[in-house]
Parts: C-alpha cells; structure tokens; sequence
C-alpha cells in the first residue's frame, strides 16, 4: 500500500471589505508543488491519511502565510470530522501559532455547512472549547447544502460565507435573492459576519453591496495567488452610506 | 389539460414616466395580449415596475422576451415562474394600477386602481396575490438585469390503475386542523395516520422493505383521500408524502389524482407535505416530476422546515406554496435568541417568495404569541387549538 502524501503548497484569496477599503483575511487554499488545482491534491492522498493530511495542511499553511506577510486573518480549512479522528485536530493549529508567533486570534477555521450538518450540537461542543484561544470559525458554502439557516440554531459561527451557487447571477435572480435576504436577517439578529464568495461580476457583487454586505471574496476582486499574497481591486463608492450602527 | 403558467417580475423604469407614456404602453399591451390570451396586472410605482403575466407557457415566454428587451426599462428580476391550475387575472388583459404613496397605505387594497372596479380583495388568495402584496410593502422594487428563462419540464405521466388499499384493515387517520389564527378558521387538515385504535404508527406497522414502503405510502394516501370525503371534511386537505424513492413519485401523485377525482375532491384542495429526509435521490428531478403536476392545483408543502435536508435551498429547488416549521425552532421560540433569528429570516424569506408558513406543534401560549408578532399566523397542534380558539374565536366560526 503506498501512504505517500502528494507534495503541496498554498494559494492565498484575499476576502476584503470594501466598506473600509482594506484586506480583512487570506484564504490558505491548497495546491500542487507546481501550482496544481486542489482536486488534482486530494486525489493523491489515500483514504486513510485524509485526516491526517488536513491537519497537516493547516499546520504547513500557518508559516507560509507568516513567511508571506500576512498580517491580518488567515481563513483554514477544517473537515469537522477530523476532529473526530484526530485529538489535535485543531491543537497543533494553535501550537504552530503560537511556536512561530502568528496570533491565534487571527486565525479562521472554516467548515462546510454540508459537512457539521448531521451533527451540528455534536460539533459545536468540540469545538467550542477552542474559542477561548481565540479560534474563529467559519461556515463555509452557507446555504448549499439543504441545512443552512438551521444550524445556525445549533452552531453560531463568527461568520458564514455565502455560497457561490446564490451568489451567481444573483442580481437578476428573484427566489435567491429572497434567500439571500433572509439569511442576511437572521445573520444580522444572531450577530453573524457574512461574506459573499465566489463574485465574479459587478452586478453581482453591486447587489449585495446595496443589501448591507460588506465582505466580499471572489474572481472579481482577485484570482488567488500561487505562493503569494495578491493584491485586490477594491470597488470604490462614490456613495458612501456612512450608517454603521455596529461600528 | 390546457397548460397555464404565471411569470412574476420587477423592473426599473428606464425614465420617469409620465401618465401618457404609461397609457400608451397599456394600450399597446391591452391589444397585443388579448390577441395572444395574456391576462395579468402592471403596477407602477415611482420608478419601479411589477408585472404579472398569465396564460400559455409560449405565449408568455414569448412575451416575457420582447417586454426584457423593452428599452422603457431594466433590471428585470425574475421573481417566479410556474406551472398555475387557472388565472386569477382572468377578466384583465392587463390591469393596472399606478401606485401613490398614500394609497400604499391603504391596506384594503388597490380597489380603485383597477380598470373595471374589481378589487384586490377580490382576487384568489395565490401566489400572485402575495407577491402583489410584497410588492405593496415596498418588496421587490428596481434591481438589476434580466435573464433568459429555463425551459419547462415536460413528463407525461403514465396512466394508472388505483392502487387498491391492502393496508387499510391496519390504518386509520386522525384529521388535525390547521388554523389561521388571524382570520379565526380551520384552514385545512392534516391526515395524520394511525392505527385503528388511535395508536401512532410505528406501534401498527411492521418494518417494511423499500418497495412496500412505496405502496404502503400510496394507500395511505388514498385511504386518507377517501375518509377525508367521507367525514364531509370541507377544507384543505394535507396528505403527507413520504415516498422513499424520487421516481415512485409520478406512480403515487397519479393515484392521489385519481383517488381525489373517485371522490369528488378538487385537486386545488389537496396539499402535499414532503418530507424530504425520507425522499431519497435527487431533489432537482423530484421537482421535474412535481411541475408536470403544478398545473393541476395541487399545492406542495415542504414539511419540517428547518430540520434535517429541509432548508433554503429547497425553497428554490421545490417552489413549495408552503412550509411548515420542524418542532425544534417552534420549541421555546419566545426565550431562544438563535431560533428567533432563523425563523425571522425564514419569515422573511417567505414573504418574499409567496410562501406560507405553518408553525407545528406549539406548546405554549408564549409560542403562539411570538409567532403572532412576527406575523405568522398558521398554526397546528393539539394546544394551538384551544390556545387559539379559546382566547378570541367566537361562535360564529364553528
Ligand atoms: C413594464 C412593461 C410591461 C409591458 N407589458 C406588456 C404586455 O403585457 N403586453 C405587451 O404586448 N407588451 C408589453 N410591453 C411592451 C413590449 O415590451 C413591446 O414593446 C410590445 O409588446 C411591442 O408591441 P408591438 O409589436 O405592438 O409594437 C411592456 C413593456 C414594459 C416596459
């Protein structure tokens, strides 16, 4: 049996708010050595190193990112079930941190909504526990799997990512948009941050902007870039709304 | 079965628009639709458009494509189209009504805005009606762009014999009524089975293999169907659907048709609740299958809102006319934050879409009031009964 781990490096997407005209994180997302699409990675790990290796991937993540200069959030990747699997699932994340100096508050630990689901309460309980160091947690593709709104019943992250497929084509889309609304109500009752991801157009990205959201990650602001921290396009509002009753 | 769709947008005027321009628009439309069996409604206030247009599937598209490319305007959103039982604009070849902000106010309606005098009041209580009402309420207005529509689905269903009912020594039904606590009625009633002896049903059935389930589930059905008409049960009917597999669905809609024809039933009455944890395959298929059916006045309902597969995406994915809320956010909604702030934005999200929501199972006179405030006002379960009715439900309602 060969257990021989792919060689892999990172890519960083930077998620922005335009409202402050600053970069608010970096997504670490995984490559090949070269440069290769994070499916063609997954594909080479065996089944039985895969939680080993998203642990792995975090802990590597976290000195690039340093080495990079990121200064700001850093969003990682976590399979929920690896904590299952794994007591230092999220333990050695903080342990590189604190060994290199990165601080741990800084860091964002996503999980796809698709994936807690079955046991949302379960996973709150575990991971909990790692809010005291300053963890952050994320929902990642929020409202794609059928769960969405729900869990939020069971599990308040510090933010959730909208998924891509409401995203796309949202401005000329009625039944998205009213989800899209609706999540934006209840996320805003529960004190939730809500980031759109995968932009790709200015309609789209316009219509959001205009419901109140603020942070924004996608094709339309920056590509990610291999092994490197790209520098975003940053919309700018000639209209500034100025009402931010949480600031 | 001639086939019906509605298709629901808004739009931004191009420019401001003076009453000419607007009666020369609805001249023009008023001519063009009665000669391509186009009803509907146009409403214009400041600056934003809201359009709905009913009639045959081509005739609309084909409309739906010359009214996008209409320099008048832009940023038409589509808000819905599907498959509708009959019209509810059915004497308008278009009317119109052109929006003031005092009138606004005026909840009774849009009375005098109608060419004809018919009244708000007066139109069926569909979707239409509650986007209309969305509409009124500042929803919907002036967002970006159009967009080419996705073609309707086409499955013929295949005839079928009744599905005889060999379950139906075992099964009885309990009918709990479903009450809309504004207008002080039963609304519907929901088929609820159980043994002979009242007993639930996992007490009555043996485990049964997939293909039984199948069946079972549809003679449940039918049997459901029949006892509800035979009890002269005068509202709607919720029927629960908890088919396993995606493709039996045509098999048991069918029989739920034939069953409802067998005993007098219009179609318009019948609700469906789906249950989705229990659907197994694809849900984008199921809802193919579904819209060849939309047409007929059946109604879907997407039961345990909240729970399991049962969320947001659905909503898209089913068009459901209604949800019901899973026990779990109805329970203690009045101190819980977090399920306050889901329910809200389901609330919210309903509105927009049309959607009606039923709040199952309330325990407590706390529950039912806090889903009062927030404006929901369907409601079912043993308590809500009493807790409703008692309070302000006069004789003259039952
Ligand atoms: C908001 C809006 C609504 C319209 N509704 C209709 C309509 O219901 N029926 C119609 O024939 N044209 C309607 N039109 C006009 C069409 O876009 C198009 O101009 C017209 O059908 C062309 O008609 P003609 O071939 O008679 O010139 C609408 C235009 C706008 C801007």
């Amino acid at each position: 049996m060969n257990l021989v781990l792919p060689k892999f490096s990172f890519a960083f997407q930077p998620i922005i708010n335009v409202e402050a005209g600053k970069i608010e994180s970096f997504e670490a997302l995984v490559r090949g050595a070269n440069g290769e699409s994070a499916g063609q990675v997954f594909q080479q790990v065996p089944e039985a190193k895969k939680y080993y290796f998203d642990e792995l991937l975090r802990t590597e993540a976290i000195p690039l990112a340093m080495k990079l200069g990121v200064t700001c959030h850093l969003n990682l990747n976590l399979l929920p079930r690896c904590i299952e699997v794994s007591k230092t699932a999220i333990s050695s994340t903080i342990e590189i941190a604190e060994k290199i100096g990165f601080p741990t508050e800084h860091i964002i630990l996503e999980v796809t909504e698709s994936e807690i689901i079955n046991d949302a309460e379960r996973f709150s309980h575990a991971v909990n526990h790692y809010r005291n160091f300053g963890i952050n947690f994320a929902i990642d593709d929020f409202g794609a799997g059928f769960s969405g709104l729900n869990l939020l019943a069971e599990f308040q992250p510090d933010s959730i990512k909208i998924d891509m497929y409401l995203v796309r084509n949202i401005d000329s889309d009625g039944p998205r948009q009213a989800i899209v609304r609706g999540i934006i109500r209840t996320c805003q009752d529960l004190g939730i941050d809500i980031i759109a991801e995968g932009i790709e157009t200015d309609d789209e990205y316009q219509w959001l902007f205009d419901e109140g959201i603020e942070l924004f990650q996608g094709y339309f602001f920056a590509k990610p870039g291999f092994e490197h921290l790209p520098s975003p396009f940053f919309p700018n509002h000639s209209v500034s709304l100025g009402f931010h009753p949480n600031t | 079965m001639s086939s019906l769709i509605h298709l629901i947008y808004s739009s931004a005027a191009a420019h401001s628009l003076q009453d000419e321009d607007l009666v020369r628009l609805l001249e023009q439309s008023r001519k063009n639709n009665e000669q391509t069996g186009i009803t509907g409604m146009l409403l214009y206030e400041n600056g934003s458009f809201f359009q709905i247009l009913e009639g045959p599937p081509e005739a609309v598209e084909a409309l739906y494509q010359r009214i996008s490319r209409d320099e008048r305007h832009t940023k038409a959103v589509t808000i819905i189209r599907e498959p509708i039982a009959r019209r509810t604009f059915g004497e308008w070849t278009m009317g119109f009504a052109n929006l003031g902000s005092h009138e606004l106010d005026a909840i009774v309606g849009l009375n005098d805005f109608f060419a004809g005098g018919s009244s708000f009041t007066q139109l069926s209580s569909g979707r239409a009606k509650k986007l209309l009402t969305a509409f009124r309420k500042g929803r919907w207005r002036s967002k970006v762009k159009n967009r080419t529509l996705v073609q309707p689905q086409d499955g013929e269903p295949t005839a079928l014999e009744q599905l005889e009912s060999s379950y139906d020594s075992r099964v009885s039904f309990a009918f709990q009524p479903i009450i809309d606590a504004a207008e002080k009625k039963i609304i519907a009633h929901e088929a609820i089975i159980r043994g002979h002896k009242n007993e639930a049903l996992s007490t009555i059935l043996p485990i049964l293999c997939e293909q039984e389930w199948s069946r079972f589930d549809t003679s449940c059905r039918i049997t459901a169907i029949r006892k509800a008409a035979h009890l002269g049960l005068r509202a709607e009917l919720h029927l629960n659907f908890m088919a396993r597999q995606v493709d039996d669905a045509h098999i048991a809609i069918q029989a739920i048709l034939e069953a409802a024809e067998h005993n007098s039933i219009n179609l318009n009455r019948i609700v469906l609740e789906i249950d989705q944890d229990q659907l197994v395959g694809d849900s984008q298929r199921f809802a193919q299958i579904l819209e060849a059916y939309r047409g007929t006045g059946l109604r879907i309902s997407i039961g345990h809102f909240g729970a399991g597969r049962a969320g947001l995406k659905l909503l898209e994915t089913l068009r459901p006319e209604m949800i019901s809320l899973n026990t779990q956010l109805v329970r203690d909604v009045d101190v819980n934050g977090a399920r306050q702030a889901i329910v809200r934005g389901a609330v919210q999200t309903c509105d927009d879409l049309g959607i009606d929501i039923i709040a199952k199972d309330i325990q407590s006179d706390e529950e039912y009031q806090w889903f009062v405030d927030e404006g929901v006002s369907f409601f079912q379960g043993d308590l809500v009964e009493s807790i409703a009715f008692e309070k302000s439900l006069n004789s003259h309602c039952l």
